[in-house]
């Protein structure tokens, strides 16, 4: 028994020692600084201003521009761990707050490297905020303006759209994440503030935030339109899987065969394309 | 010397033991007798310590039982319980150390290797428990208790059993008594309960009976072996005789037809 | 006389298997600290760790330093902690229930634990801010509330003295694991706030929290009750034959039925609330410990402590680098373990 235990301890002192390179870290590199941002707005945002090559690394909320997706992804939310951003040698991590989880946030704060956070936009006051934030973090405060320059202009001809169109649709939004998963969005949720934006009213009153989906409260709203994340509705099996959800088929919505689906953080992420995304919105349910 | 005095047991509904008062001194053995229901295990529990009644005292050696740690009482008395379950792969020389946790002696290998010679288990010490036959189970336990009070010591201590013969075979059950018998020179006194007259002939010094609740005999085992009072107290005719042979007792029964029908046979 | 030989060489054997366990132990912290998400060779571990003495090596490299001392390490020595605490927890509460079967998950001392701490993330979430020595404190202690009425109401419920039902302890674990998990899914459901981190860290456990500041606080919570539980090592011997014949013996059976419950609901609260809740450790340890060597718990505890730092920390090493750079959580890899091990205990029971 004492030689199976000797054994053992030699072993794993063998495989100690037989790992690992060492890694050091080129002055030269330093200077054209890596970054690794989580969240998806930010990451729109850097490579927006046009520093999206140094980005080596992204989360999983971050789809867009599509080269991103091919980048390693340290994971989402609260999944995503200290050494594994590490691992891949950044210099710089941009995040959304309370976008990772705190103890990792505490452990990259001891390491030595430039750590910023920046807070969710949540309409497009802020979303420019944002974009004039990153832009002064990289020196490019032209470009930033250039950026907002832009959304205000999106913003601009969206507005007039609305003003000729004077219908207000009703929409509800739903998250859903399979068939056993299921939410409606309330007050006080980004599917608020982008059907505010797309001139549409919220079919679902008097709650905030997430809610689970009820069969009878869906007819209850009786909303026009029913908009979902394209990864929402994958995840039912489409328009037929959707088909099969209590509640869903009985709904006005369904039946006159008026369900949309957005990319998730086109949608959601109150990024640049802010304005385009409410005008594509606002369209798409003023169509009939 | 262990003494009770007007120690009593009472529930809700019923006296168990009614005001008991008895003495056990070192260097005898005594046997509790008496029919099922009739209270022994709860004179026993209040005895050794196990339950506790508001009225009578308990005493060894003087000193009332409430006023021991259980650590002191246990260097006084140990107990032999009839059923003990062991749920963990202990050997049989583990369990006989067990004995010991509580006193200090100076010389706990020898201890161990007389009792577990006196109980005729050194074979087996480093069997596991569980493997154990009933009988040698039994032996073991015995060996455990035994263990305890071993040690010799200027005060006497006391051992109560509760039917240690119950799943022994006729060879066992003497050997059992006979090393009983030799703690009577150890200055240990024994108090055990029995359900066999005859070994309780055979072996015990005095002779507690009990019925109801109630003692009906305290005192030598020759006065107490009497043919009306063992039928008052087990509610079934009883002989007695004597075999020529050894010089002993015998105490017979038999289905009642055939008692009542015989002729008395004259000690 | 071959008796006291005998003795005597089982001494010496328990001597023998805590240094090996010690000596495997320092092994898989050395191989635990070169393996990881980010690469670190041995040399690089020796430099980092040899530097804050004053020793400055050439293999000397600040980034991998920092990971090491300040991520890696950190949670090496809390893998020791909360895998030893479980390991010896696990031992002290299957001879207190006089049942091998009984673990801190199963039996619900686990879940009461994280239902407490979670209700106390809820119920003071400015405390972190306002007070940070007493988030650090409070929450342990807290957590520790809970396992401890769990553990109470389990033995209460389930133990009986005089026959020993192991459907009934088993039965009230699942009860309070059933409504325990019920109820902190519903608090995270309810309450938004990402200090409470998700459900799967509090069912499935997951050491990357580990930092240096809760390091000294975890460290005084579990080994003094390890040293409380090791001293009563020979008490729990005795009640292994029954609580009547450990009194007899001359065991205090009621004060140290006490101070087991305490001391492991102790110890596994405080590992709850800097963990989650990781299972099964806490029932093979001990029973590796006594197929091999024997059910005297004088060795048994101290083995099952070092034995449960070693287990812990060798699933960790898995779980984070089984899927670099995610992590999976420490819970699938011990359940992975445990559970068919669990199966084989319940069918060796049976013969």
């Amino acid at each position: 028994m004492i030689r199976l235990l000797l054994g053992c301890f030699l072993t794993v002192i063998t495989l100690a020692c037989s790992s690992g390179e060492k890694k050091t870290i080129d002055t030269k590199e330093l200077a054209s600084s890596n970054i690794i941002t989580a969240g998806g707005t930010i990451t729109e945002i850097v490579y927006t201003l046009g520093f999206g090559d140094r980005i080596i690394a992204t989360d999983r909320t971050s789809t867009y521009p599509v080269e991103m997706q091919s980048l390693p992804s340290v994971g989402y939310r609260n999944q995503i761990k200290a050494e594994g951003i590490l691992s891949l040698v950044p210099n710089m991590i941009l995040a959304e707050e309370d976008y990772l989880s705190e103890d990792v946030v505490n452990q990259l704060k001891l390491m030595d490297l430039e750590v910023h956070f920046f807070k969710k936009p949540e309409n497009p006051e802020e979303t420019k905020a944002l974009v004039t934030e990153l832009a002064t973090l990289f020196e490019v405060p032209e470009i930033g303006k250039v950026i907002n320059d832009g959304i205000a202009n999106d913003l601009k001809v969206l507005d007039d759209y609305l003003s000729q169109h004077a219908k207000r649709p009703s929409a509800a939004f739903v998250m859903a994440r399979g068939t056993e998963t299921l939410f409606v969005a309330g007050e006080k949720t980004f599917a608020e503030t982008i059907f505010n934006l797309a001139g549409i009213s919220m079919a679902a009153q008097g709650f905030e935030d997430f809610v689970p989906l009820t069969p009878e409260s869906l007819v209850t709203m009786s909303p026009e339109y029913l908009v979902l994340f394209d990864s929402g509705l994958e995840s039912l099996g489409g328009l037929v899987g959707l088909a099969n959800i209590q509640g869903i088929k009985e709904s006005k919505a369904f039946q006159e065969d008026q369900v949309l689906g957005f990319d998730g953080h086109y949608l959601s992420g109150m990024g640049p394309r802010v304005g385009q995304v409410a005008l594509e919105l606002a369209k798409a349910v003023r169509n009939k | 010397m262990l003494t009770a005095s007007n120690i009593q047991f009472r529930t809700r509904n019923r006296t168990i033991l009614d005001s008991t008062s008895l003495e056990v001194a070192s260097g005898q053995i005594i046997a509790i007798l008496g029919p099922n229901g009739a209270g022994k295990t709860t004179l026993f529990k209040l005895l050794s310590g196990e339950s506790s009644c508001s009225c009578g005292v308990v005493s060894y050696n003087g000193m009332n039982i409430s006023k021991f740690k259980a650590k002191e009482l246990a260097e006084v008395r140990a107990v032999m319980s009839q059923h003990s379950s062991v749920n963990f792969p202990f050997t049989v020389r583990e369990v006989v150390e067990l004995g010991l946790i509580s006193i200090q002696p100076t010389n706990p290998k020898k201890i161990v290797a007389e009792v577990m010679a006196l109980a005729q288990i050194e074979h087996l010490q480093d069997q596991e428990y569980y493997q154990l036959s009933g009988g040698e189970k039994q032996r073991v336990q015995l060996s455990r208790v035994l263990a305890q009070v071993w040690e010799r010591k200027p005060y006497s201590r006391y051992i109560l059993l509760d039917e240690p013969t119950s799943s022994l075979d006729i060879a066992q059950q003497h050997a059992v008594l006979e090393i009983l018998l030799q703690l009577k020179s150890r200055n240990i006194g024994v108090l055990v309960i029995l359900h066999d007259l005859n070994l309780a002939a055979q072996y015990a010094d005095n002779i507690i009976l009990l019925k109801s609740g109630k003692i009906c005999y305290c005192g030598p085992m020759k006065e107490g072996m009497d043919e009306c009072l063992l039928e008052t107290v087990f509610d079934h005719p009883i002989r007695l005789m004597h075999c020529a042979i050894t010089n002993q007792l015998i105490v017979h029964s038999s289905n009642k037809s055939k008692m009542y029908s015989s002729t008395r046979i004259m000690q | 006389m071959i008796a006291p030989t005998l003795t005597f060489s089982k001494q010496r054997l328990s001597q023998w298997v805590l240094v090996s366990f010690g000596a495997i132990l320092v092994g898989v912290l050395l191989l635990s600290l070169t393996k990881g998400a980010y690469s670190i060779s041995l040399s690089q571990v020796i430099a980092a760790l040899v530097e804050p003495l004053g020793y400055h090596l050439e293999a000397f490299e600040v980034r991998s330093a920092n990971v090491l001392l300040h991520i890696r390490l950190p949670r090496i020595l809390l893998a020791v902690l909360v895998g030893g605490g479980l390991g010896i927890a696990g031992a002290a509460m299957q001879g207190l229930f006089r049942n091998p079967l009984v673990e801190p998950g199963l039996i619900g001392v686990s879940s009461g634990s994280a239902l407490f701490a979670v209700v106390f993330l809820v119920v003071f979430p400015g405390i972190a801010s306002s007070f940070p020595i007493l988030e650090r404190v409070g929450l342990p202690l807290f957590s520790f509330l809970g396992g401890l009425i769990s553990v109470f109401a389990v033995y209460y419920l389930g133990a009986n003295k005089e026959s020993e039902n192991t459907a009934t302890i088993i039965l009230a674990g699942v009860a309070i694991n059933a409504l325990a998990g019920a109820l902190i899914g519903l608090t995270l459901f309810y309450a938004d706030d990402t200090a409470l981190r998700s459900f799967t860290f509090w069912s499935l456990g997951d050491l990357s929290g580990a930092s240096w500041n809760k390091l000294p606080i975890a460290a005084g919570l579990i080994c003094i009750p390890s040293l409380v539980l090791l001293r009563g090592s020979k008490n729990l011997n005795a009640l292994a034959l029954g609580e009547k014949e450990a009194f007899y013996m001359g065991v205090n059976v009621n004060r140290t039925k006490v101070i087991l419950l305490v001391s492991t609901a102790l110890i596994v609260g405080v590992a709850v609330s800097l963990t989650g809740m990781i299972g099964f450790v806490g029932l093979i340890v001990p029973h590796l410990m006594r197929i091999s060597f024997g059910a005297d718990h004088r060795l048994v505890l101290p083995g099952s402590f070092l034995l449960g730092a070693i287990l812990l920390n060798f699933s960790d090493l898995l779980a984070r680098t089984i899927a670099i750079p995610a992590e999976m959580p420490i819970g699938v890899i011990t359940s992975l373990l445990g559970a068919p091990f669990f199966m084989g205990l319940i069918y060796n029971l049976k013969k």
